[in-house]
């Protein structure tokens, strides 16, 4: 069984989510801690700025003494912030995975159809792999996980458009400019979303100019955002040069009044010039954008554009969850199956066992003259025999298994088991050899490491 | 058409047909590069196995590529895939595939649907092969031009309209498809000039022509007007944009009217200079 534990933006506020974070060391030390109690076989964790969870399986014949799954990872993080417990979700079985497959597909994003949380999620699954907490049923679940995210991303428009202003805005002006490396932006004001979407910008390889009427407010901003600095008095130049304008200002009159603008324009020529009004009330002339080549946005537009990218992704979820559904569903069935397999391949070594013993004796009996070659052919009887015998049953349980409900499967795979005394040789998910937890790799650095930093830990936005 | 030929058109319209449908998916949605190396590879197929069935055509069934509207509309297409195959690459511009692969499979098809006419000019062949080329290479890359001056009209209305959502993800930038149309105009445009200038000096040798090849003269100097203003009031100009858009598309409109006014020829007239050719050897050999 497998079981996750955690919290996140929907469950607990960021004041209580900044006080559980894990860096790799951590995760070591609580792994360590957890296989320790006896309940938890493997263990991954997922750490990002919105959300902490603890993926588990639970230990093969783990004893009566062990707590049960969720409750091992529960006490765990309660036992390093009691503060959190009412802000705990867990879920089991099939509802873990569904939760799983969800937050791979970034249908559990506080912005749903975002990138990070899938790279996130494999960085958490790697780390786990390379300490050696994953085994056998994580290392089946885990990939399911990437295979819904996939198919999401794939088949749905999940992930389109931008949801943020400051994103819509940089998005549009790579809409107009292409790589927006090596063209030049300003930004007029020093607005605080102005001053992100100069980043952006920056970001994106622009050349940015922060405009400001005072030299002592606006160079240091300049400075922190790598940009160059300009006086408000300058801005005839800047307007000539740039291909980006962003104005967030607090001015109460128009700084780009139609008059001055139409001059400007006319001397860029025809070049494309995108402007961005963030600042209310509005800094842009709104006549201005009806100068051919200029594209004006306010911030009301930006936010329409955003609007209608999230309302796009709301559909879009729908659809994601139908293919959530339909990976979980798939899996689950093929589990199902691979659980009954075992139950069918001992049926037949019971029987041909059986034969075998009975023809031994009718060989050093009645039938000791047999050539070799006769001899062969009645094993070839006996084993054809056999096959005809069980393939109904054989058959029936295995579409049974995969059918989707597959309780009554089971239940005729346990009365096999019991009517012919069986020794099922179990599924992989009970059998197979559990991958030694390598506690060498926990090294005493770790197990006394103070709290990371929130800044050290992966990010989910 | 043989068995080589008609494998020839089978890959070259598979080609175009595949390449055109990836290049409609990477213009709804920003396109894997897998499936864009599947565009090109299908586009480059397409494109040899074009330049095989024209070759074919000229120099094994010998067909006449000069007095050939066959060969004029086919090669027209293929110029235009041939430069789209160059472009895309260069400017990142996958979505104009979503037209121009089509155009040229057009083309292609269309030319299997055209006879050669009966009338060869008397004019000397290897300056007739020369104008015919030129024009033809003219054509194709102000198709180019044509189809990225319209993607252009859209991106900046849209963009104007403030309606970025009605835009594909996977359209190229306003700037691209400007800078785009213009380079191409530049390509086409000494063609053209060639084209114009040899196509005066053969009207004039023919002593004067029908009023259908006046008036195909006459679009041949409207067009070659129109592309050459765009070509000032953008390059030397400087000036940019929609206005520069809508000239270009006008001038390729020309151009195509020019392209239909052949299509037509053999069908409603029959040029003044092929008779009074034929009637001069009439009588000499009489």
């Amino acid at each position: 069984m497998i079981a996750v534990v955690g919290f996140s933006h929907h469950t607990a506020p960021i004041a209580l989510r900044e006080q559980f974070t894990l860096d790799e060391a951590r995760e070591n030390k609580l792994a360590r801690t957890l296989v320790g109690t006896g309940a938890v076989g493997e263990i991954f964790f997922v750490s990002t700025c919105n959300r902490v969870e603890l993926y588990a399986a639970a230990q093969r014949g783990a004893g009566h003494n062990a707590p049960p799954l969720t409750a091992a990872l529960r006490e765990a993080i309660i036992a390093e912030s009691p503060a959190l417990g009412p802000h705990l979700y867990e879920y089991s079985g099939s509802a873990a995975l569904r939760h799983l497959f969800r937050v791979a597909s970034s249908l559990d994003s506080m912005v749903v159809g975002e990138a990070q949380i899938l790279g996130q999620l494999k960085q958490g699954y790697e780390r786990a792999v390379a300490r050696g907490s994953v085994g056998p049923i994580l290392g089946q679940v885990f990939p399911q996980a990437l295979r819904s995210a996939k198919r999401v991303r794939s088949e749905t428009e999940i992930g389109a458009g931008q949801v943020s202003v400051p994103t819509v805005a940089v998005d549009l002006a790579a809409r107009i400019f292409g790589n927006l490396k090596g063209h030049r932006a300003a930004l007029v004001g020093t607005g605080e979303m102005g001053q992100m979407v100069g980043k952006l910008l920056r970001d994106q390889g622009a050349r940015l100019t922060v405009v400001g009427r005072s030299e002592e407010r606006s160079r240091p901003i300049a400075e922190r955002l790598g940009a160059e600095y300009r006086s408000i008095f300058d801005l005839g130049d800047v307007v000539r040069a740039a291909d980006v304008i962003v104005s967030s200002t607090s001015s109460e009159v128009p700084i780009f009044p139609l008059s001055a603008m139409t001059g400007l324009h006319r001397e860029r020529r025809g070049r494309s010039l995108f402007l961005i009004d963030l600042a209310v009330p509005r800094d842009v002339d709104p006549r201005v954008g009806d100068l051919e080549g200029v594209f004006l946005y306010n911030i009301d537009d930006l936010s329409s554009a955003a609007q209608a990218s999230r309302d796009v992704r709301a559909l879009e979820a729908e659809r994601a969850q139908k293919i959530v559904e339909e990976v979980l569903f798939d899996f689950e069935k093929r589990k199902s199956a691979a659980q009954v397999a075992p139950t069918i391949k001992a049926l037949r070594d019971r029987a041909r066992e059986a034969f075998s013993i009975e023809l031994e004796r009718s060989l050093r009996g009645k039938l000791r003259d047999l050539q070799p070659e006769q001899r062969a052919a009645v094993e070839r009887m006996i084993d054809a025999g056999v096959n005809r015998l069980l393939h109904a049953p054989s058959t029936r349980l295995r579409e049974g298994a995969g059918s989707g409900e597959p309780e009554e499967a089971l239940e005729w795979a346990r009365a096999l088991t019991e009517l012919f005394e069986l020794e099922p040789v179990s599924s992989p998910e009970h059998t197979s050899a559990f991958p030694p937890f390598e506690e060498e790799r926990v090294s005493s650095d770790d197990l006394s490491a103070e709290r990371a930093p929130a800044s050290l830990t992966a990010k989910e936005t | 058409m043989d068995a080589a030929a008609t494998i020839a058109f089978l890959i070259a319209v598979i080609g175009y047909t595949v390449a055109s449908t990836l290049f409609f998916g990477a213009l709804l949605r920003r396109a894997a590069a897998s499936s864009l190396r599947v565009a090109r590879g299908a586009l480059l197929g397409a494109v040899v196995a074009h330049a095989g069935l024209i070759v074919w055509s000229t120099f094994i069934v010998r067909h006449d590529p000069v007095g050939s509207m066959q060969f004029a509309v086919s090669a027209a297409g293929w110029v235009m895939a041939a430069g789209f195959l160059w472009a895309e690459p260069r400017y990142q511009v996958h979505a104009l595939g979503a037209l121009t692969g089509p155009i040229a499979l057009a083309l292609l098809v269309l030319a299997q649907f055209l006879s050669t006419p009966a009338w060869a000019p008397p004019i000397s062949r290897f300056w007739l092969a020369l104008h015919v080329t030129a024009n033809l290479l003219g054509v194709g890359l102000f198709l180019l031009a044509g189809v990225a001056s319209a993607f252009y009209l859209y991106v900046e209305r849209s963009l104007k309209r403030k309606n970025p959502g009605l835009l594909p993800a996977g359209m190229p930038a306003l700037d691209s498809l400007d800078l785009l149309a213009f380079r191409f105009l530049i390509f086409g445009y000494p063609f053209l000039t060639f084209g114009i200038v040899t196509g005066g000096l053969f009207f004039s040798e023919l002593g004067g022509a029908g009023s259908a090849s006046l008036g195909r003269a006459v679009l041949g100097y409207i067009s070659w007007l129109f592309l050459g203003t765009v070509l000032v009031w953008r390059g030397a100009l400087g000036h940019r944009g929609k206005k520069s858009a809508f000239g270009t598309l006008a001038g390729v409109f020309c151009v195509l009217l020019l392209l239909a006014s052949y299509l037509v020829r053999g069908a409603v007239e029959e040029p003044a200079g092929h008779v009074t050719f034929e009637r001069e050897l009439g009588s000499q050999s009489a």
